[in-house]
């Protein structure tokens, strides 16, 4: 009998915790899913990355709070604002680097800080609230589960799905997959390959945003609270092989699980290392990905 | 010779211009060159005599910031490893003196100790994260992005370790004296401090002149000019990267050491990836691949950072963000680059009126 209660408490446990592993591995996942355009396609290193995930969370925080017209509408915002500003990016400092990549890491850090400043600038340093959209919590058998939560793993699982099938069955993204790996190519059928790398930048910025606006209200929003993501989604995308889609995944599986797992048990800061070594270790192991190629 | 001479150099892009000077231009202008050097030199010593205080003080700390600027020029400029994550060797160097200092004692042998310990001991970090993620090929995006990471944990270890570190309060050190251990021991600040920083960063730079100009170093101008092409004449490209990174992780950590002896005060930030990119930004503002371009972009920003930032209506950082996306667009060489390339346009005109034909071209 003590037996049989035990096994009901551990069963809550485990269902909520594997929950809570679940919606962080997706929300990375989205983040990541915009990385992987941007950096496994185009090849921009974009360490402005993190600083588009501020401003989408930053966008609800305005919605919902400063301008009063509730939540959803940043909801729907976030997302067309940090592909403004990615486009943005893209068309006056990306374009003029594609002939030195790597100098995106720098440019694009520089791009990092000046957003990060503005934001301290316009709405000040301190850290802010943004109230849960859908309070209270849904009964799932096992455990009850938060409303808003599970609403953000539904939408963030739809949403990945549908980029996957865009970029990988319908006729279009294939070519654009196509054409952004292989310029020469581009040129020869006739595409202009600076829409594409234009779409593809704005596009990317957008999945962050909505990440960004995602997670707000389960967050403190603060000028900083990009850094995380931006490594972390790095880390997915070179982990699971950059340039395959699909290897954001697992990439975002051993990043967000392991760590979302781990702080259960240990502090966050020794999770974060033990993962952070982890990463490393496989990234040395296979530096071609999980799910790269030869 | 001379012909090959200069396409590489032409290739080397930065890198070259320094080299440039050395190699191939004789006479006047490497004697102009000795006289700039000379009048740095000079202002340098001659600075406490018409500096106020605070400002000797700022220069002090620009003076140790420059040689961390040399660590990261030596990587960065000559070697093209560009890392985000350099002050987590800085300031493992400052922490294992700051420790040091305060918990076992201040006098002489303790602060040799804690300058050996804090070079040593960074170096060896380097080499083994260098050599790690080296041995196995890996890109160099992805070593930046290691790095950086590297520098967010560093810092998120310092602030939470709070039993060694006091956490993001940050530790206090106690003043630390120098002389003959058991014999004489004295407080070293102010304007004698500030002269051996002077020394100290004279003494880094023609280190790091030395290695440059060595077989060593060539090694390194030229896996930073094609990795590849290195590796196929021979050069075992991967022992060069560890060991220059090595070298490089120590001279910061003695860096890291002398801002403890400096400010007596460390925080979590001196590990963490601001510092890291404050680094890069001085380099790249003064010049890749030239050394002086280090020191110039570290004491002239950092002067900036500490007089006129206040009287802006907008952040520093802002500035420095914005700085950083133009001169990546616009001179990616930097200042040193920017004279540089002024310079040879004159003297191509000049030989151009001397030869004096086709010159319209």
């Amino acid at each position: 009998m003590n037996c049989l209660l035990l096994a009901g408490v551990d069963t809550e446990l485990v269902a909520s915790l594997a929950l809570n592993a679940l919606s962080s591995i997706l929300i990375l996942a989205l983040s990541a899913l915009g990385l992987a355009v941007i950096y496994g396609f185009i090849g921009v290193i974009n360490l402005a990355h993190g600083a588009y995930f501020t401003v989408g969370a930053y966008v609800v925080w305005l919605t919902s709070t400063e301008l009063g017209i509730g939540f959803w509408p940043g909801f729907l915002l976030a997302p067309l604002v940090v592909a403004v500003v990615g486009l943005l990016t893209e068309v006056l400092i990306i374009q003029h680097l594609y002939e030195r990549l790597l100098d995106t890491i720098l440019a694009t850090w520089g791009v990092a800080l000046a957003i990060g400043e503005a934001i301290k600038l316009l709405f000040n340093a301190q850290s802010k609230e943004v109230g849960n959209p859908l309070p209270g919590s849904v009964d799932l058998v096992v455990t009850t589960y938060s409303t808003y939560r599970l609403f953000l793993m539904g939408v963030a699982a739809v949403v990945i799905t549908v980029v996957f099938v865009l970029f990988t069955r319908t006729d279009a993204g294939v070519r654009l997959r196509a054409v952004i790996q292989d310029p020469t190519q581009a040129s020869l059928l006739g595409l202009n390959e600076t829409r594409m790398y234009q779409f593809s930048f704005a596009f990317g910025s957008a999945l962050v945003g909505l990440a960004g606006a995602a997670v707000a209200p389960l967050t403190t929003v603060e000028p900083n609270m990009g850094i995380s993501y931006l490594v972390q989604s790095f880390f997915a995308v070179i982990l699971g092989g950059a340039g395959t889609l699909i290897g954001i995944v697992p990439g975002s599986i051993i990043v967000a699980g392991f760590s979302n797992v781990g702080t259960f048990f240990i502090s966050p800061v020794v999770a974060q290392t033990l993962v952070f070594l982890l990463v490393v270790a496989l990234i040395v192991v296979r530096p071609e990905g999980l799910l790269g190629g030869q | 010779m001379g012909g090959d001479e200069s396409t590489t150099e032409r290739a080397v892009g930065a890198t070259g211009v320094a080299s440039s000077l050395s190699v191939s231009v004789a006479g006047r202008e490497l004697s102009g060159t000795t006289a700039l050097a000379a009048l740095g030199v000079g202002a340098l010593l001659f600075a406490p005599a018409i500096l106020a205080n605070y400002l000797i003080q700022i220069l002090t700390l620009s003076l140790i910031f420059a040689l961390f600027a040399i660590s990261v020029d030596l990587l960065w400029g000559y070697t093209g490893i560009l890392t985000f994550g350099h002050a987590v060797f800085l300031g493992g160097g400052a922490y294992l003196m700051g420790t040091l200092l305060e918990a076992v004692g201040t006098g002489p042998a303790i602060v040799y100790a804690g300058l050996a310990a804090g070079t040593v001991l960074p170096g060896l970090l380097g080499l083994v994260v260098a050599g790690v993620l080296f041995s196995r090929g890996i890109s160099e995006d992805y070593f930046t992005i290691i790095t950086l990471a590297l520098a967010i944990i560093a810092e998120q270890i310092a602030v939470s370790w709070s039993s060694v570190t006091n956490g993001a309060n940050g530790l206090l050190v106690p003043p630390a004296r120098v002389g003959i251990p058991g014999v004489v021991a004295t407080e070293l600040t102010g304007v004698p401090f500030y002269y051996l920083c002077v020394g100290v960063l004279l003494a880094g730079y023609l280190v790091a002149r030395r290695i440059v100009d060595s077989p060593f170093g060539r090694a390194l101008v030229a896996i930073n000019e094609n990795e590849t092409k290195a590796t196929a004449l021979g050069y075992d490209t991967e022992k060069y990267k560890t060991l220059v990174f090595g070298v490089s992780s120590g001279m910061a950590g003695f860096a890291g050491t002398l801002y403890v002896l400096s400010e007596r005060f460390i925080s979590p930030p001196l590990l963490g990836f601001v510092q890291s990119t404050d680094v890069l930004i001085w380099v790249l503002v003064g010049g890749r691949g030239t050394l002086v371009g280090g020191i110039l972009g570290t004491i002239s920003l950092r002067f900036f950072e500490n007089t006129i930032s206040g009287a802006l209506a907008f952040s520093w950082i802002l500035v420095l963000g914005i700085v950083l996306i133009l001169i990546v667009l616009l001179f990616p060489e930097g200042l040193v680059g920017v004279v540089e390339v002024a310079r040879e346009r004159l003297r191509d005109r000049r030989d151009d009126e001397a030869t004096d034909h086709s010159s319209d071209l």
